[in-house]
């Protein structure tokens, strides 16, 4: 468990200024736990901003493309992989 | 009679390999006109409460020389192995390659039928040695042939402010890139949620590079590269003997039951209104992982990865096949 948190240490860096903002807010520097905690949300809110409005709304109704064979069809993006290592994924769920 | 022999290198016969010898496994072939009646067997679909019962025919190819057969949830409308071959899938499209030499060669002492000619092959065969036959076809025909074409226009020419002007005009236009600002909630130890409370606080991160995803896959799909890719999924079995039972065989993402329950459930759904159009899955498939850039500092990327299951994958895991779409870089600064 310290090898694994000390890897997401090292994998998801908030920027130098989160330690100056967070002594600012509460007046301690942030623990391990806030750090993962912030690591987390930092993820989570670029996969919202990734899977935007135009993203959801192709998810619903499809977007109709021209194939490369010729043919039009409306074509609905499904994820069926993510692949990441470990500490990544351990961000993720 | 003496037989006469051949100084010099020795010729050897040369054989084909038996890969070529082999046959290439050929994959099944699809049914052209109706259903294979056979092996077709109609199932009812799982959603038996539902009133008008949804009936699913599966359709089955005819095995091929191995014994492999697929079998379809409905008449798939493209077949792209039909026109992939091996060498297709593995060799990328090589550039012609430049048949000049080095050597300059002059116009005088070499004849062709007019001067202009002359001029022309005089300048493809010096110089750059990057000038190739299609390079120069286009030049003649696209450039010197227009009608809109005059010498006079070319007397002031600077090429580098020319190609200032052409960078400063590419720049101005989006490039599909944009550039955003992540805000995360920060925990401080204090309640919030009543309006008493003071409202949660929150960090902005800048710099997110990242990109449309249904901007890259209407460019991915439109593209020629694009023509193997497989819009129906299906089983694969094999059968060696005539007597022996099927196995399944698991290779590609659109042979897995993943993609086909995802297919069977659009296909389930209503469609669109006044849309007649087929409806197929696009398969996506993230990949992101936090890579260094020196081996000698903190200097890092994280970025997202994005490739489509549409696509076989022995062309989506070669290098050079340009399958592979980064779409967006996630910001990451390293603390000292």
């Amino acid at each position: 468990m310290i090898a694994l948190r000390s890897m997401l240490i090292s994998l998801f860096q908030l920027p130098d200024s989160f330690h100056d903002f967070y002594l600012h807010l509460t007046g301690t520097a942030p623990s391990a736990d806030i750090l993962t905690h912030c690591r987390r949300e930092l993820i989570h809110a670029v996969w919202r901003l990734l899977l935007d409005k135009e993203f959801m709304e192709a998810y619903t109704h499809g977007v109709v493309i021209k194939c490369a064979d010729g043919v039009t069809r409306r074509v609905y993006p499904r994820i069926l992989t993510y692949s990441a290592d470990y500490p990544e994924k351990y961000v993720l769920h | 009679m003496v037989e006469r022999l051949d100084l010099g290198r020795g010729r050897r016969v040369k054989r084909p390999t038996w890969k070529l010898v082999e046959q290439l496994p050929q994959p099944p072939s699809l049914p052209r006109t109706e259903p294979s009646p056979p092996a077709s067997t109609t199932i009812p679909s799982t959603s038996e409460s539902s009133s008008p019962a949804i009936v699913e025919k599966l359709i089955c190819t005819a095995k091929n020389v191995f014994g492999l057969f697929r079998e379809y949830p409905n008449l798939p409308t493209h077949n792209p192995d039909d026109t992939a071959s091996p060498t297709l899938t593995t060799q990328p499209s090589q550039a012609e390659q430049p048949e000049s030499s080095h050597q300059p060669l002059t116009v005088s002492g070499l004849t062709f039928a007019n001067e202009t000619i002359a001029l022309l092959m005089n300048w493809q065969s010096t110089g750059s040695s990057l000038k190739s036959i299609a390079e120069c076809d286009r030049l003649i025909k696209d450039v010197l042939s227009h009608p809109s074409f005059r010498v006079g226009d070319l007397q002031n020419i600077s090429l580098r402010q020319e190609n200032a002007r052409l960078d400063e005009q590419l720049h101005a236009q989006p490039d599909g890139w944009r550039e955003s600002t992540v805000k995360i909630e920060v925990p401080n130890g204090q309640r919030h949620g009543s309006p008493d409370n003071p409202p949660i606080p929150t960090f902005s991160i800048p710099g997110l590079q990242h990109r449309s995803f249904v901007e890259t896959i209407k460019a991915t799909w439109a593209d020629e590269n694009a023509t193997h890719f497989h819009y129906t999924p299906f089983r694969q079995f094999v059968q060696q003997q005539p007597d022996a039972t099927s196995e399944r065989i698991y290779d590609e993402l659109y042979s897995s039951d993943a993609f086909l329950e995802a297919h069977k459930a659009l296909q389930n759904q209503p469609p669109e209104p006044d849309c007649s159009l087929e409806r197929v899955v696009c398969a996506l498939m993230f990949w992101s992982d936090s890579t260094h850039l020196a081996s000698f500092g903190t200097a890092s990327l994280w970025p997202v990865y994005m490739f489509f299951g549409n696509q076989s994958k022995y062309e989506r895991c070669a290098p050079s096949s340009g399958a592979c779409h980064h779409v967006a870089y996630i910001p990451k600064v390293c603390v000292a």
